[in-house]
């Protein structure tokens, strides 16, 4: 009977979790990573970053999404480093709760590897994601 | 003598339905009280009866180029946009030629075809409402937006344009070049002193083929400081 009562508190405990992280998402933004062309072979991946804290390594043809808290970020994206030094090449966006925002990655071919990111119009990024793939293990 | 009047039934259900949407659309428009001759004006390029400043953006794969321009409404023609700089640079020769040329085609406006309107959406917050463009109101430049499936989106609450969404999702040809989809979305806002809609920020991307390789290419608008002239 104790085994049951402990059973059916941590159910619902799960179940409160469940609910509460729903709850959280929504006062939240959500960004996506959208990354559809890039290096030959996939050889080189792309390091994304909000804030600098490192969110998802994308390979061509891959997007990824993260809620952040609503205000200012500085979004950043590199082809080598995993971590940033600087914020000099960030993208600063104010985002609002319940909205969605879509980052597109732009590899500029040459020998420093260079990339630009911008953010674009949700009718830019639908025929791109519909012909990528949601990365959901995304530090990998 | 029955295939005949099996296909005059079709075309005549056809035609009917065409005219239930359009009788829809414009008993939406009359209940939020959506002003139909700003929404019919839309293409008519009302921010050229204002003086404002213009950041173009076009970016693809392998380059960015940022035109910051104003232009001036008390004049006319070319005389009325000043390229002020280029990736925050002196323009050069071949930069004016380019922002010349893109700012001084004489391309009809489009509009609407009013037998394609339809409702998409209506719940109290939001209407939507879409349709393609009168293809006799097109010239040999501008043919591919035939094709164009234009949704325009309102706060029901205000009666008020927020933003379009236009999609071409066939494969087109764009002059001399072949493109296999077109998005754009244009945010309005309104005037009160003209009664028209002008333009805040319109972002166009474009697939193109080129060389065998598929290159996307974007170029947004963003407009500011609208002052009657």
């Amino acid at each position: 009977m104790r085994s049951l009562k402990l059973l059916l508190a941590l159910f619902l405990v799960t179940c409160f979790k469940t609910v509460a992280g729903a709850q959280d998402t929504t006062q939240m933004a959500k960004i996506y990573f959208v990354r559809s062309t890039g290096y030959e072979g996939s050889l080189l991946v792309f390091h994304c970053f909000v804030d600098s804290t490192l969110m998802c390594v994308l390979n061509n043809d891959q997007y990824s999404t993260h809620f952040v808290m609503p205000g200012d970020h500085q979004l950043n994206v590199t082809a080598h480093s995993k971590s940033l030094s600087n914020q000099n090449k960030a993208l600063s966006i104010s985002v609002a709760a319940g909205q969605s925002y879509y980052i597109k990655i732009f590899p500029v071919k040459g020998y420093d590897n260079k990339v630009k990111i911008m953010s674009v119009a949700e009718t830019t990024i639908r025929p791109v994601l519909a012909k990528c793939e949601l990365k959901t293990n995304c530090i990998q | 003598m029955k295939r005949i009047l099996i296909i005059s039934c079709l075309m005549l259900s056809f035609t009917v339905h065409a005219f239930c949407q359009r009788a829809a659309v414009e008993s939406a428009f009359d209940k939020y009280h959506i002003n139909r001759i700003a929404i019919d004006s839309l293409t008519q390029h009302n921010e050229l009866r204002f003086n404002f400043d213009l950041i173009t953006t076009i970016v693809t794969e392998s380059s960015q180029k940022i035109y910051k321009a104003h232009h001036d409404a008390s004049k006319t023609g070319e005389e009325a946009w000043a390229l002020q700089s280029v990736n925050n640079g002196n323009p050069s020769g071949s930069d004016r030629s380019t922002f010349k040329k893109q700012h001084d085609q004489h391309i009809p406006a489009l509009k609407p075809d009013t037998s394609t309107f339809k409702l998409v959406k209506d719940d109290g917050k939001e209407l939507v409402v879409s349709f393609q463009y009168d293809q006799t109101s097109m010239i040999d430049d501008n043919k591919f937006m035939k094709d164009c499936l234009v949704k325009l989106f309102f706060d029901a609450t205000t009666g008020k344009l927020l933003r379009s969404e236009g999609s071409i999702t066939n494969s087109f040809k764009i002059k001399m070049f072949k493109a296999n989809y077109l998005a754009s979305t244009v945010i309005y806002q309104y005037n009160e002193v003209i009664e028209r809609y002008l333009p805040l920020k319109e972002e166009v991307s474009i697939n193109l083929n080129i060389l065998g390789s598929a290159v996307d290419m974007i170029t947004t608008n963003e407009y500011s400081n609208y002052q009657q002239p």
